[in-house]
């Protein structure tokens, strides 16, 4: 357990090496979220008052949360993992697949831990600011769960298109699309209420209806606990899918490494 | 910075430096202060510099190889990348070719040298090799019909032929290394500086590399500044050496001096046929330094002893066949003189 | 010079053989961006819907302006899309360039141009020839030199201002930095056709070549804007042009000077 521990405290420290770099990764979003809120502010100005079932002040809400969300993807992963695997670093966790989840979870984790208090926080500043109501302590409790079940996700996401490196010499041009199609599918560039219906109700079977789309409508009291806590199934019935088709992917691809002889 | 005017007088130097000096500035590392604190360093953050380079002169001769030895940190590095015009010198100057300056003539200078790093590939990672050498046949600008003959010269030199059309990253370190090496003397340049190039090669590679180098050297005249941590290769290859440690020239001169100077001690091998005096042979035997196997002692002389007076007394305490001597290996000279200049 | 044409020729083949070899990045390619052209469209269409009269532009126009857009971004992207100089800077990878007779920023730019993008470019101008013929669209085709020339000196702007911000990579040398900041923005200009903001917002517009190769040209195409607008938004292309251009030169310089060359 002791090893874990130090995996995270690499991706802690690693995360943190860059001072500028966090300091920049909050003002980068910051500079895009004041952009929001006039842009926005203009185009609620000729609406009737609501778009997509959002009040203004929702909307920039909701567009805000997606920025900082932003900042708890694992984007790096798959292309860290493919690099081990081109230089075949990976080849020392040959014989034990499984800890090589844990040790990518582990230090995951670290990286991410600072940005999850941050978030929070931003999120808890937005919403006194723009005078928002603020959640019950539950709401609050449902949507810590959900925040550590997406980072979860993501991680494992990302280990698996990490995994193609095995067959392929380059995997960004996979990453890139998945993130691309995300994008639209957990209504993170439009809340999911402004498309036709028929295909939010295909969405409610994967497991992107429960993302950003979700977080955001639950903290803005649209969902009732009771759906809140679907969705939380939801997403645990999602991730032991992935991990399941994690596991397989990574023996599969073992296998080609050790054929291959490194 | 004061201008001299030092012109490249005499015809024999392709590369002069002068009182190189290199300074980095580093971030000061607080090692005593708790890991918090040391992040809530960016607002307080102190320098230190640090001396790479202090004050090193030396020059190469044309068509020499000339190796530039240092332990771990010495500067060697920094030498090389000041003398191939990557760093600026603190202070200092230098002068290469027809008294140019690395960096204020750049592109005339690079268009006549050649540089390879032991750590960094300068081919192209994803393509096969030959396109990477195509490409520096347009870089260099060499003639088509030069190139092609070039190359075929080039490749069955450094015995490259199955490699040639494989992309780099497909490549063994000894295979990658070749055709770097190929890669780098394309364009005939005039000065070649190699940093590390046997670096993880195995003992098969090195021999292909060394001849190479040898054949080249003396086939175009070309200059070639070797640093390496392999004494093999010095061995092989250089007449002359230049040893830096802590940013300072320590030794400049020709090897076998250097040996001879440094070397503390000589090993003798004597094989004999039978002892002729047991009891003289029993003390000598018993000496820490001596070691006998069947009819054969080993020992060693420091080099103040005269060597003749130890050799007339065993003389006559063996009936000598047999006398081997020999000079430890340069390995073992220049880490003692590292050791000393601690 | 001859030396810089050879290589650029020469690196083009290059990189016209790896596409050969590696199809499948090609495809993906190919998919990211037309998915970024759906995403613009679903987004128009869910915004616009709900927002009515915010602008003249027909469904069909939107249409064009999506596929002219990605077009001519992706043809421009060609020149720097794969731009990471704080990489460069940390790997020590600028010392290679240092040792050959070329412009160290030339052999960067090189490095950091892609073929794939071109591609993916004549993909979407396919389209659009298509669309035009499919559809009933129609537009003043006296309109259609001055728009082109408009869109061209608006790229050649984006490459010199993307490659402004990279610069400033020598120093912060962090993986996030102006160029991401600014990418950002104009991200944002590319979701919202740059045409329905007045006032403080469409001043930082004009900030962006990518809305006036985007906006402002289809704006004049279809004839809701006239020339001497376009000759108002090049003249600030040519400012902008100018100064990032300078402005990199500079920062280059004075950073190649302080390159350290770190291992």
């Amino acid at each position: 357990m002791n090893k874990y521990l130090k995996y995270f405290k690499i991706g802690f420290l690693q995360s943190t090496e860059y001072k500028s770099s966090i300091i920049l990764s909050f003002v980068s979003p910051f500079i895009i979220a004041v952009f929001f809120y006039f842009v926005w502010g203009y185009l609620y100005s000729l609406s009737d008052g609501l778009i997509g079932g959002f009040t203004f002040k929702e909307m920039i809400f909701y567009l805000i949360f997606g920025l900082l969300i932003h900042t708890i993807r694992s984007s790096e992963l798959a292309e860290k993992i493919c690099e081990e695997v081109k230089s075949g670093d990976i080849a020392i966790y040959l014989c034990r697949p499984v800890s090589f989840v844990k040790s990518v979870f582990a230090k995951g984790f670290g990286e991410r831990i600072v940005q999850i208090v941050m978030v929070f926080i931003a999120l808890i500043v937005i919403t006194l600011v723009a005078n928002l109501p603020i959640p019950n302590i539950q709401t609050l409790g449902i949507l810590v769960i959900y925040l550590i079940l997406f980072i979860i996700f993501d991680i494992i996401l990302y280990s698996i298109i990490g995994a193609f490196s095995f067959w392929f010499t380059e995997i960004w041009g996979i990453r890139r699309a998945v993130e691309h199609i995300q994008l639209v599918l957990t209504g993170r560039i439009l809340p999911l209420s402004l498309f036709p219906l028929w295909f939010s109700s295909i969405l409610k079977f994967t497991p992107f209806y429960y993302m950003e789309y979700s977080f955001a409508s639950i903290y803005l009291g649209k969902f009732t606990m009771i759906q809140a806590i679907f969705g939380v199934g939801m997403l645990l019935l999602w991730i032991f899918i992935l991990l399941v088709i994690l596991l397989i992917v990574y023996k599969i691809g073992f296998k080609k490494l050790e054929a291959l002889g490194g | 910075m004061k201008k001299e005017n030092n012109k490249i007088k005499n015809n024999d130097s392709i590369v002069e430096a002068h009182n190189l000096r290199k300074v980095f500035r580093i971030p000061k590392k607080q090692k005593d202060l708790s890991w918090i604190k040391k992040k809530l360093s960016w607002f307080y953050r102190e320098w230190l510099d640090k001396v790479a380079v202090d004050s090193v002169s030396f020059k190469v001769k044309k068509g020499e190889i000339l190796g530039y030895l240092g332990p771990n940190g010495a500067g060697k590095s920094t030498t090389i990348k000041m003398l191939t015009g990557i760093l600026h010198p603190t202070e200092g100057e230098i002068r290469v070719l027809n008294n140019l300056d690395p960096i204020k003539n750049r592109k005339e200078y690079t268009q006549n040298i050649g540089v390879v790093f032991g750590q960094r590939s300068i081919l192209n990672y994803d393509i096969p090799v030959k396109d990477s050498f195509d490409l520096f046949q347009s870089i260099y600008q060499i003639p088509e019909k030069r190139y092609k003959e070039r190359l075929n010269f080039l490749v069955k030199l450094l015995k490259i032929e199955p490699y040639y059309e494989v992309p780099y990253r497909k490549l063994s370190l000894g295979e990658k290394m070749r055709c770097e090496l190929a890669a780098s003397f394309l364009h005939k340049p005039k000065i070649v500086f190699l940093d590390e190039p046997t670096i993880g090669l195995d003992s098969q590679a090195k021999l292909i590399v060394r001849d190479f180098l040898k054949d080249i050297n003396k086939k175009d005249g070309v200059t070639i500044v070797i640093t390496s941590h392999d004494m093999d290769d010095i061995e092989e290859l250089c007449e002359r050496i230049v040893l830096i440690d802590k940013g300072k020239v320590y030794y400049d001169g020709k090897l076998n001096s250097f040996i001879s100077k440094y070397a503390d001690s000589k090993n003798i091998r004597v094989h004999f046929k039978k002892i002729l005096d047991k009891e003289k042979f029993k003390k000598l035997t018993q000496k820490k330094s001596f070691q006998k196997n069947h009819n054969t002692i080993t020992f060693k002389v420091s080099a103040n002893k005269k060597l003749g007076e130890y050799l007339s007394d065993i003389f006559n305490i063996v009936e000598v066949i047999d006398v081997e001597i020999s000079e430890p290996k340069l390995e073992k000279i220049i880490a003692k003189v590292y050791r000393e200049n601690e | 010079m001859k030396r810089y044409i050879d290589v650029f020729l020469k690196d083009t083949v290059i990189k016209l053989k790896e596409i050969r070899e590696y199809k499948a990045n090609m495809f993906f390619s190919l998919l990211i961006s037309f998915t970024e052209a759906l995403v613009s469209l679903i987004f128009i269409g869910g915004v616009f819907y709900s927002v009515k009269d915010i602008i003249p532009w027909t469904s069909a126009i939107f249409i064009f302006y999506v596929l002219y857009f990605e077009g001519m971004m992706n043809l421009f992207e060609t020149f720097y899309v794969a731009t990471r100089l704080h990489k460069y800077i940390l790997a020590g990878d600028l010392n290679n360039y240092l040792i050959r007779p070329l412009g160290v920023g030339f052999q960067y730019m090189l490095a950091s141009s892609r073929i794939r993008p071109f591609f993916t470019s004549i993909a979407f101008f396919i389209c659009l020839i298509v669309y035009v013929i499919v559809s009933d669209i129609t537009f003043s085709l006296s309109r259609l030199f001055p728009t082109l020339l408009f869109s061209i000196i608006a790229g050649l702007t984006m490459i010199s201002v993307i490659r402004f911000t990279d610069s400033f990579s020598f120093f912060f040398k962090q993986p996030v930095s102006i160029r991401n900041i600014y990418s950002r923005m104009a991200h944002v200009y590319n979701r919202f056709p740059g045409v329905i903001f007045t006032g403080g917002l469409r001043k930082l517009a004009m900030m962006f070549p990518n809305v006036y190769f985007g906006a402002f040209a289809i704006h004049y195409l279809f004839g809701f804007s006239d020339l001497s607008t376009l000759y108002l938004q090049t003249g600030i292309l040519l400012i902008l042009l100018l100064i990032s251009f300078v402005g990199t030169l500079l920062i280059w310089k004075v950073g190649m000077r302080n390159y350290e060359a770190y291992n």
